[in-house]
Formats: structure tokens, sequence, C-alpha cells
């Protein structure tokens, strides 16, 4: 079997390399992205195992992203992990509404990540 | 400024000498007319400040000239002159607005007196009123300025979220060795940079939480709290720190405690900051002793007691504690240096609950911290129904915000809902209440759910269509058909305007 692909998706490019290295040491197949618009289409294209999805995105914003892709019986298997710097309720459940499979805040720790990533893609 | 005078009578002599009297002795501009409509065209070509008018005079007499400057002008003011023995005409143009009366003979200085004193009074009152309008103005641009400053906290705030994410990934991601072997110095400086990192993060959110706090932005989810559990939860979470320094933790809670109403996540970070802060302020091998009892019972609150055997704090600092970015001097370990936000955020949670805190001490003896909750149950059978409405009124009333209230009762045709039925109902009730500043809790024996809403007439309108969707796919989907669901609903201030009449109104559809 090959290696798993996750799609990492934020404005920040910094922040996207370091989640990159991180990932690419822990087994895994990288491909990124900086804004929605291309995400959406790098999803369609590449299939990947996993998503890691920013909300505030130029172009089109984390959540049309994932209504979009979890509203489409091809790609609704696809696990999104979404990434906020927002912490009100109110995101969250605009979040379980757009079918988002988990949240997480930043700062986050990347340990926490990688056990969340590794739970969605066990099997 | 020279006052202007209109003297309104039919006798042309009376006109003249008062005119003269008027100008000569207290130095007014003065204006005379000859009946009242004479008077109301004078008014309306000039402006004047007080009429002085006669009461009988042909066509119109003085109370209906008093009448109508008091209907049109309400800005000049009238003095009527009334004959001997017609004090109920001159009672009567009081009613109507005048501000004085004379009787005649009219004595010269006593005109003066009266008629300067009127105006006078006038003069203060313009002067009150335009002090008043620049206050008004300047709270209005104050309250838009903490508007402004709170918005920009909470915007800076998750600004600088993500690039610390970014810091906090590449510190990690060399601290772990992933980008080359570190040695134990390098692995120092990267784990003191990660501490601060954190420490920053803690910073934030605590900056967040007091934004929202003073912004009354804070969502409140209210719920029935056995604060055994609460207490117990927290100690154990910060067992390990009080370890660390060999503090030990007790805790008293009587076993009959009745059930606090609070959001448990905010209550749990109240008792977090009181007893973190215990621990941080108590020396090795001290005592941190948590306590709840029941207040006054006719108070309907519950006290919970955070005592340590710490540093204690000095008398003249003691109302200074809840104060923002104020620390009561060094914790004992620098590296457990806080924000000096805890506190303030700690009130600012139990003022959101209505209730109170406040600290005892004794320098090099210890502090106990107490603050109070309002209890579930009181012998009114709703004290949380009125404590929420409280504050939802408190509220409404500072933004101008309508608000609604929702009551979803379950009834059977025969006996009572079981449990698991209001457990998959409750399911189907929460999802109607979704919107940021929901509020949705169940009240006690009786099978209702209340909740509050931001909403209008309108928005109440649609919120109702959602709850009987949803109650319409609950049956649709297998729900028991012998359940009776009713909704009602009543809107703050279209509907009511007191909290009976709101519940009263509510409740009376669930009849129906």
């Amino acid at each position: 079997m090959g290696k798993k692909k996750i799609l990492v998706v934020d404005d920040e490019v910094d922040l996207v390399k370091t989640i990159q290295v991180y990932l690419e040491l822990g087994g895994y197949k990288v491909l990124t992205s900086y804004n929605g618009d291309d995400a959406l289409n790098q999803a369609r294209k590449e299939n990947p195992d996993l998503i890691l999805l920013d909300i505030m995105l130029p172009k089109l914003d984390g959540y049309k992203v994932c209504r979009l892709l979890k509203f489409d019986e091809k790609y609704k298997h696809i696990p999104i992990l979404m990434m906020t710097a927002k912490t009100q309720e109110k995101d969250k459940l605009i979040g379980k509404e757009t079918g988002a499979n988990e949240y997480i805040t930043k700062p986050f720790d990347m340990e926490e990540l990688t056990e969340m990533i590794k739970a969605y893609l066990k099997d | 400024m020279q006052s202007r005078i209109l003297v309104v009578d039919d006798e042309k002599e009376i006109r003249e000498f008062l005119s003269k009297a008027l100008t000569r002795i207290a130095g007014f501009h003065v204006e005379v007319a000859e009946d009242g409509d004479d008077a109301l065209k004078k008014i309306e070509q000039d402006k004047l400040d007080l009429i002085l008018t006669d009461l009988k005079m042909p066509r119109m007499d003085g109370l209906k000239l008093i009448t109508e400057i008091a209907k049109t002008k309400p800005e000049i003011l009238t003095v009527l002159m009334t004959g001997h023995g017609t004090i109920d005409s001159a009672l009567e143009a009081m009613k109507r607005g005048a501000s004085d009366y004379l009787t005649k003979p009219i004595n010269l200085d006593e005109l003066v007196l009266r008629v300067q004193k009127v105006l006078d009074e006038k003069q203060r009152f313009v002067s009150l009123k335009e002090y008043i309008s620049q206050l008004e103005s300047a709270n209005q641009k104050l309250k838009r300025v903490d508007e402004m400053k709170s918005e920009f906290v909470s915007v800076a705030s998750h600004e600088l979220r993500t690039p610390l994410a970014t810091i906090k990934n590449a510190v990690q991601l060399v601290l772990k060795g992933k980008a080359g072997e570190v040695n134990d110095t390098q692995a120092n400086f990267l784990i003191m940079a990660e501490k601060n990192i954190n420490r920053l993060t803690n910073i934030l959110n605590d900056l967040l939480d007091l934004s929202k706090i003073e912004a009354g932005k804070m969502g409140m989810k209210l719920e029935e709290l056995d604060l055994r559990v609460s207490i117990d939860f927290v100690l154990s979470s910060l067992k390990s720190q009080a370890d660390g320094k060999s503090i030990h933790l007790k805790m008293e809670v009587p076993k009959d405690l009745p059930f606090a109403y609070g959001d448990r996540e905010k209550v749990e970070q109240m008792l977090i900051n009181l007893i973190g802060n215990a621990i941080k302020f108590t020396p090795e091998g001290g005592k941190v002793f948590v306590s709840a009892r029941l207040l006054d019972k006719t108070k309907n609150a519950v006290g919970i007691s955070v005592q340590d055997t710490g540093i204690g704090i000095r008398e003249d600092q003691l109302g200074k504690v809840f104060e923002k970015f104020h620390q009561v001097g060094r914790p004992l370990h620098h590296s457990a240096s806080g924000t000096g936000l805890g506190l303030a955020i700690t009130k600012g949670l139990v003022e959101a609950h209505q209730g109170q805190i406040w600290v005892e001490s004794e320098l090099g003896k210890g502090s106990t911290f107490t603050f109070t909750l309002p209890l579930s149950k009181g012998e009114t059978g709703e004290p949380q129904l009125r404590f929420i409405l409280d504050l939802e009124f408190r509220r409404a009333q500072e933004n101008h915000t309508p608000f609604t209230l929702f009551l979803i009762e379950v009834l059977r045709q025969m006996g009572k809902p079981e449990n698991n039925q209001l457990n998959q109902l409750e399911e189907t009730v929460k999802k109607c209440f979704v919107r940021k500043g929901d509020i949705l809790f169940k009240r006690g024996r009786d099978n209702i759910w209340a909740a509050l809403c931001e909403a209008d007439l309108r928005g109440a309108q649609v919120i109702r269509r959602r709850i009987e969707g949803e109650i319409q796919k609950y049956f649709m989907e297998g729900g028991d058909p012998s359940l009776v669901i009713k909704v009602g609903a009543a809107t703050y201030p279209e509907e009511a305007i007191t909290k009976r009449e709101l519940f009263r109104r509510a409740k009376t559809q669930l009849r129906g």
C-alpha cells in the first residue's frame, strides 16, 4: 500500500510548510494549497485520504470548500479536519452543519494533530 | 441677553402701563397685543420668551391662549393675570401649562420679581437640558469607543493565533529532533520558547474571554450543576500542580447540597482560576481547602469558598485584586506567573451568573475567595427561569434588542412521557436553538423546555416554524404518536414587557 495522501490548505505559507514537514516525516504524502478554489480543484483531482482545512481562505472560504465536498457523493468520504483561529461556539456549530469531521483551534499541538489524523486514517 | 415679553390685554391703558413698567424697571424688551389672535400672530412673527396675558378678553380668552401656546410653542413661557376671586381660572391655567399667575391689582415689584423668576427657572432648565444632552452624546461616544476596543481585542487575538501556530509548529519540529539532532542546551532553550508560546496562547484566550465578558457577548449554556462533580473535576485536574509543591487539596461539600444553576464550563473556569491561584500563592506543604454551602435560603444561592494557607493579601490591596492586569505581589514561582486577568475574568463570569465574589485575607496566613451561584430550585419552583429572564431583560434593555421566550411542553395522552422519549426529544429541541446567544434549558419536573432567543416577532415566527418542522420530522421518523408537543412563545418588547407577562403569554398558548 502506498503512502496516504493529505491535502493541507491554509493561506499562511509558513504554517503549511511546518505542517508539511511534520507530516512528511510521519510518512505521509502531502499536497499543499493556499486558497479555497485551488483546494477544491486539487481535492477533486487528487482524491486525498484526508484534508486539513483552514476557514479563512481567499477566493472560497473553508466552510464552502467543506460543504461542496461533503455534499458530493464522490468526495463525502474524505475526512476533513478544520483549523480555525476562532473560538466561538457559533463557528463550531456551522462546522457541524458543513459536515466537517473535526475541529482544531490554532495554535495547536502537532502531536495532537497527528494523533487525530492517525485516528481518521486507521482502516 | 435681553428677554422678550409680550403683554396681552384688551385694555389699552393696562397694556401700556405694564409695558412701560417692565421696560423701565426690569429692562425687558416688551411687545403688546390687544387680544388672543393678535398675540398668536405676534408669536409667529417675533421670537418671544414669555407671554403675560389677561384672563378676560373678547373672542379668545387667556386660558385658550395659554392652551394654544402650550400646544404649538411649548418653549414659550406663559403667565396669567386674573382678577380677584378667579383663583380657579389661575389654577386651570397652571394645569394647561402656564408657569405662574398674578392677581389684580398688579403690584409692579411683584410682577417683575415673578416674571424674572420664571425666566430664570427656564434658563436653568435649558442649560440643564443642554448639559444632559452633552452627557448623553459623550456617553454614546464612549460606548462606541468601548465597543471598538472589544472588537479590536477580539480581532487582534484571532489574527495573532495563526502566526503563533506557525511558531509553535516550527519550535516543536526542531525540539522533537525532526530537523536534525538537538543537544541538551538547545533543547532547553526550545522548551523555554515552547513554554512561552503556551503562555502567550493563554494570554490571548484570557483577553478574548474578557472582551467577550465586557461586551456582554458571552453565550451561556445554563444547566443544573452538581457542584460536587465540578469541584472534584477541577481538583483532580490541578492535582499534579499541587503535588509538585506538596500542597494538600481538600474539599468539603455537603451531600445534600442542592444543584446550582449555571454554565458548567464557565463555573469550572472560575474554579480553575481560584484554585489555581491558591496553589500558586501557597508555599510548599501548605493547604488549599474548597468548600460549598447553602447560603441564606431565601436568597436562593450557594456559596463556594477557596481557602489557602498562602502569602495573603495586604489590606490596602484587597479591593484591587479583581481589577484587570492587577497582580498582588509576585507568585512564589516566577515561571508560574499569570496574565493578571484571571480574577477579573472570574469576577465577570460570576456576575454573568448574577452572583457575587469577595475576598478575605490575612497577610502571611492565607486568603479565602468566596463566590455565589444561583440555586437551581427555590421555594417558588422556577428561580432559574426568573434568573435567566432577569439577565435577558437587563441585556435587552441595555442593548435595545428584542428577545423571545419559547416554551415547549411534552405531554402524553396516557401517563407521562418516558425518560428515553424525553432524551430523544431533547435532541430534536436542541436542533431548533443553535444560533449564537440561544439559551435552552429544561425546567425541573414539568416536561417543559424553555428557550430564549435574540429574535423579534418576525424572527420568532421563523423559529416557531423550525420547531414545528422538527416536531413533524420527529413523528415522521417514528416518534411515539401518543405524545403531544406544544409550543408557546412571547416576544419582548412587542408582546410583553414584564417577566410575568412574558411567561404568562407563552404559557397560555401551551394550554390551547
